[in-house]
């Protein structure tokens, strides 16, 4: 029996796996776009999802105190509906620009003939236990709500602001005015 | 009639299969995976021979020409590092060594199993036939990790694959899956689930080769890789200040986990 399921596990994962062959894009990004897009996931991380204010305005306690103190029911229930949906898009911004940085990151080490496999293998295990600490934390916040987890946001958001601060050391050598010709550079190519 | 059916449609379509690769000079630019596809085709014609003219020898020849197909279909994972990842050092050497690691580990299980204590044999096991189910399935069990191996690495590296190779993987696969786990349900079950194969495994294979037909009608180059970046990028730079980054993250989000 135990050969059984060891074998049919074989065959659904290898299946698994072509099903997500055949619903990849075929092509392969090159040349300087993944590395204008991670500098862009950088900086929207940066300024735009991730400065303490904003993490904390989304995840204020003292709104939701003030909202069931002083407003009827109806009204209250539509705030929750609505924080929610800020909440979980919030998260999900945070992991499509942690996805982006990964891109550029094996978009480096594909072509890197002196690769380490052990450092590959624990980067990547690295990045998927990120972005399932994301996913969780969509989760959480789908089925507990936005003030649930106070302390898990604002973990998560400090985290994920120190990979940014990190990240944006390793791609320092790129300054605004080469991002500003690699930009340039994609879209003429896009064009053609 | 539905299996001698199956049976009739798949030499059509494997001739096919074969003689497309003239006009677009396939056979030049895949020629591992040519000579499984010329392979099993001169295999089936043999066997229908055997099967209407000499039924007796029937039985033998299966096995035989099943057995120089399996070995074959490895061209198609040459094919891959041929097309998909030599424009890729890196790809292509974690892919190496990942391979490798995955057949030495296969090996290892498939030496040290049976020597396990209590791993008895099923009574399907018996005999010619239940041995060779056996080895078929063992075989084709271990070419569909490697592959899966392969696979992981392609995604996981994002690297081009054109139309031709894509197809290769996607009708080689859907017909090894299916392979794996009928073969083991046969050994599993018994003679009786024998009836079933007969059908799903041709219907698996008959997918294959119309999934071969459609993706090799022409020749689709692989994408070229676009190295053409402005910026010279340090890796080594970019792994170091990559791990502090996530090491960091790790450590804050143990703290979490305490809290």
């Amino acid at each position: 029996m135990i050969q059984l399921i060891l074998f049919l596990a074989i065959g659904v994962l290898f299946l698994s796996s072509l099903y997500f062959l055949a619903r990849r894009t075929p092509r392969a990004e090159g040349g300087s776009g993944p590395l204008v897009q991670a500098r862009q996931a950088l900086q929207a991380l940066r300024s735009g999802l991730l400065p303490p204010e904003l993490v904390g305005r989304i995840f204020s306690r003292a709104d939701l105190d003030y909202v069931v103190s002083e407003v009827p029911e109806s009204v209250r229930a539509l705030f929750m509906k609505e924080r929610k949906k800020i909440a979980l898009s919030w998260v999900n911004q945070v992991r499509r620009q942690i996805l982006c940085l990964r891109r550029f990151y094996v978009g480096s080490a594909r072509s890197y003939a002196r690769l380490s496999l052990k450092t590959e293998i624990e980067l990547a295990l690295d990045f998927a236990a990120l972005l399932f600490a994301c996913r969780a934390l969509q989760v959480v916040l789908y089925v507990r709500g936005p003030f649930a987890v106070p302390s898990m946001v604002e973990s998560t958001a400090a985290v994920a602001a120190r990979v940014c601060e990190v990240s944006e050391e390793s791609l320092a050598f790129l300054t605004p005015a080469k991002v500003g010709a690699l930009s340039n550079g994609s879209a003429g190519a896009a064009r053609l | 009639m539905l299996t001698l059916a199956i049976w009739w449609a798949c030499i059509l379509v494997e001739a096919l299969v074969v003689f497309r690769a003239f006009p677009g000079n396939l056979l030049r630019k895949y020629p591992f995976f040519y000579t499984y596809a010329a392979s099993v085709l001169v295999c089936d014609v043999l066997l229908y021979s055997a099967y209407t003219l000499s039924p007796a020898r029937y039985p033998a020849w299966v096995w035989g020409t099943e057995f120089l197909n399996i070995l074959l279909g490895c061209g198609i994972i040459l094919e891959i590092f041929k097309h998909v990842l030599s424009s890729y050092a890196g790809a292509e050497r974690f892919a190496r060594i990942t391979g490798v690691a995955v057949f030495a580990a296969i090996f290892c299980f498939g030496v040290l199993y049976p020597m396990a204590p209590g791993t008895s044999q099923a009574p399907s096991t018996s005999g010619l036939f239940g041995r060779s189910v056996r080895l078929e399935r063992d075989l084709l069990a271990a070419q569909a990790i490697l592959f899966f191996a392969v696979l992981v690495v392609i995604s996981y590296f994002r690297t081009a694959m054109g139309k031709n190779v894509r197809g290769m993987i996607l009708g080689y696969g859907v017909w090894l899956g299916a392979s794996v786990m009928t073969l083991a349900l046969r050994f599993y079950i018994g003679p009786g689930f024998t009836a079933t194969l007969n059908v799903i495994q041709p219907v698996a294979y008959l997918t294959a080769l119309l999934i071969w037909v459609v993706a090799l009608w022409s020749y689709d180059p692989n994408p070229a890789f676009d190295s053409s970046a402005p910026v010279e990028i340090d890796h080594e730079a970019v792994v170091a200040t990559t791990r502090s980054a996530l090491e960091a993250m790790r450590s804050h989000l143990s703290k979490v986990a305490r809290a």
